[in-house]
């Protein structure tokens, strides 16, 4: 005999096991098991966005705008220009119930107006800080901390970012970085370039560092993440090249890595994330980026999955994604998983409506996911947040269809009972809902499948499909066209 | 009539009301709407930093700190941007640097 196929039986081939189905089950479809020993088909729950709160159109969003969630409080703290109110820095507590987000009553954190205002929740201190930008006169940037009991804001000292450089009007960012510090970045003004600034928190008391230069360049916007504690991920977009910058911090010391440039040309419409601070610890150094083709045409956007290790970072392969961000920054936040970044933007395909698109890797190669409508008129100074209990991204825009309300909305990213660990093997044949069937098991042989690649690894999707597309789930390897030995994770 | 809150220190005039709307003096921060279900709050003004004053007619320009009022007159503040003026500058320079790659 000449294939391995050719010594296996017709049918299932040992290594079977008889279970119980909870549903209808199809022939040659992959099932779960479940912890009473029954099997279940693999069934998927599309990616959808749920139901839209706001404080009518007196709470505008205006210029750029974040969000944080509060581990604490199991809350989100969206922060914006508050265009209904003279552009003034905003905060304001959101709430999630089931898919259906409250925003409650806005407290002022700054009576002038601004250009961005951004946020983080840092968990030791369990409180936030508000990094603000007047827009105008003296172009200030501010922080300010403040603890949050229920919807009710309490603050400490407001101190001047970056020595009291005035700001230009380019979008700066706010992240994690350590236990009770937290760094904030700005891409241009009176300091050499784009710079990043640590500092320290005590209660509701900051302590800041010694702003650094990371690049000799301007950026705008200027964006960053931490995927583990005393690391940072600059990404510096501009009219004239794309940058990446890793960063070390100890104490508020920023030590800054070599200027990483992809290439000239215009990038403006980018951002990164790590999923460390929303709850994935593991892997640690990770981040997601999606950025403008350098030069490229309007939408033309690559993902990469992008390492760090110390100051060094390393650029993985390229994605070509569909995701077409265009006119506003975009907006990257966490998914429901530690291989996971949800993506906000106004498509360039379509620049009347707002877009998310979920971002999965694999190994080092970025893969799309879902990609949903988040609303007609909703596309614009978007700030995001992960709900780490609910694993659901909440965002927060301005509602164009509105008068340009301020709006906050919960997307529920694609999920599947599938996990890593509960794929058992291959149904042999339909197995009807309470009937007991055969299913193929570790180490058997499924045959009866068609169109297979032989010699290639064959993995379980989400949605129940089995295919050579790379997933957390290998469930074996094709003997013959039609045969799959199941060698995987059965 | 209307009526405004300034800073102690600047007298500078954040904000104008109708004189029908309650506005709550707090000694950590500002009430603006019907105590049981606020408009929003003001997390940089209170009682102790900040007035309140009645009866005003303010100028008909009148926009978030450009004017400063000391209980009796207006005075507009020297270096007073307007914001949307600042955007605009901002926006001309990014496609002027678009125009120039």
């Amino acid at each position: 005999m000449s294939n391995l196929s050719d010594l296996i039986p017709a049918g299932a081939s040992g290594k079977t096991i008889e279970a119980v189905a909870t549903a209808n089950i199809t022939s040659k479809a992959p099932v779960i098991l479940n912890s009473a020993g029954t099997v279940s088909p693999i069934s998927e729950t599309a990616g959808a966005m749920g139901t839209s709160g706001d404080q009518g159109t007196g709470t505008g969003a205006g210029n750029n705008s974040g969000a944080c969630y509060h581990i604490t409080n199991d809350s989100t703290v969206i922060s914006f220009p508050n265009k209904g109110n003279s552009y003034y820095a905003t905060v304001a507590v959101c709430t999630l119930s089931g898919t259906t987000m409250t925003m409650n009553t806005p407290t002022v954190v700054n009576s002038t107006a601004c250009y961005f205002v951004r946020c983080a929740y840092d968990p030791t201190q369990n409180c936030i800080v508000v990094y603000y930008k007047y827009n105008g006169g003296t172009n200030l940037g501010k922080v300010r901390a403040a603890t949050v009991n229920g919807t009710s804001f309490s603050f400490g000292t407001e101190l001047s970012a970056f020595g009291g450089n005035a700001h230009s009007n380019s979008p700066g960012d706010i992240c994690n970085l350590n236990d009770s510090s937290v760094a904030i970045c700005w891409g241009s003004g009176a300091t050499s370039g784009s710079g990043v600034q640590a500092m320290t928190i005590s209660g509701t008391t900051l302590t800041l560092g010694t702003g650094v230069s990371v690049s000799s360049n301007t950026s705008s916007p200027m964006r960053m993440d931490s995927g583990k504690k005393g690391e940072l991920l600059c990404q510096l977009g501009y009219t004239s090249h794309i940058q990446y910058v890793a960063c070390t911090v100890s104490g508020t010391t920023v030590t800054a890595g070599t200027v990483t440039e992809i290439g000239g040309g215009s990038s403006l419409y980018n951002d990164l994330a790590s999923g460390f601070w929303n709850g994935y610890t593991s892997p640690e150094s990770t981040y997601i980026a999606a950025y403008h083709t350098p030069g490229g045409a309007a939408g033309v956007t690559l993902g990469r999955l992008i390492t760090v290790s110390g100051t060094t970072l390393t650029l993985n392969a390229t994605t070509s994604l569909t995701a077409d961000p265009h006119n506003n920054p975009p907006a990257m936040g966490w998914g429901s998983s530690a291989t996971q970044a949800i993506f906000y933007y106004r498509p360039a395909s379509d620049v009347s409506i707002g877009e998310v698109t979920e971002l999965n890797y694999s190994g080092t190669t970025i893969s799309e996911g879902a990609t949903v409508t988040v609303g007609t008129g909703n596309y614009t100074h978007w700030g995001v947040a992960t709900d780490q209990v609910a694993k659901k991204s909440i965002v927060m825009y301005q509602d164009a269809s509105n008068s340009d309300a301020a709006e906050v909305n919960v997307y529920s990213p694609t999920s599947s009972n599938l996990t890593a660990t509960n794929f058992v093997g291959i149904a042999d044949a339909a197995i009807s809902s309470s009937a007991t069937g055969t299913v193929v098991v570790q180490g058997g042989t499924i045959t009866g499948l068609s169109s297979l690649t032989t010699g290639s690894k064959y993995y379980v999707q989400g949605d129940g499909t089995i295919t050579t597309v790379s997933s957390s789930v290998n469930a074996g390897l094709a003997i013959s066209t039609t045969s799959l030995l199941l060698n995987g994770d059965s | 009539m209307s009526k405004t809150l300034t800073f102690n220190d600047t007298g500078r005039s954040p904000y104008i009301f109708d004189d029908a709307k309650n506005v709550t003096m707090g000694a950590d921060k500002i009430t603006v709407g019907d105590d049981a279900d606020p408009d929003f709050y003001i997390g940089d003004m209170h009682s102790g930093n900040a007035t309140l004053h009645t009866g005003v007619t303010a100028p008909a320009d009148w926009q978030g700190n450009r004017y400063e009022f000391d209980g009796s007159d207006w005075t507009e503040v020297a270096d007073w941007v307007d914001p949307k003026v600042a955007e605009i500058a901002r926006l001309q320079a990014q496609i002027d640097a678009l125009n120039a790659a």
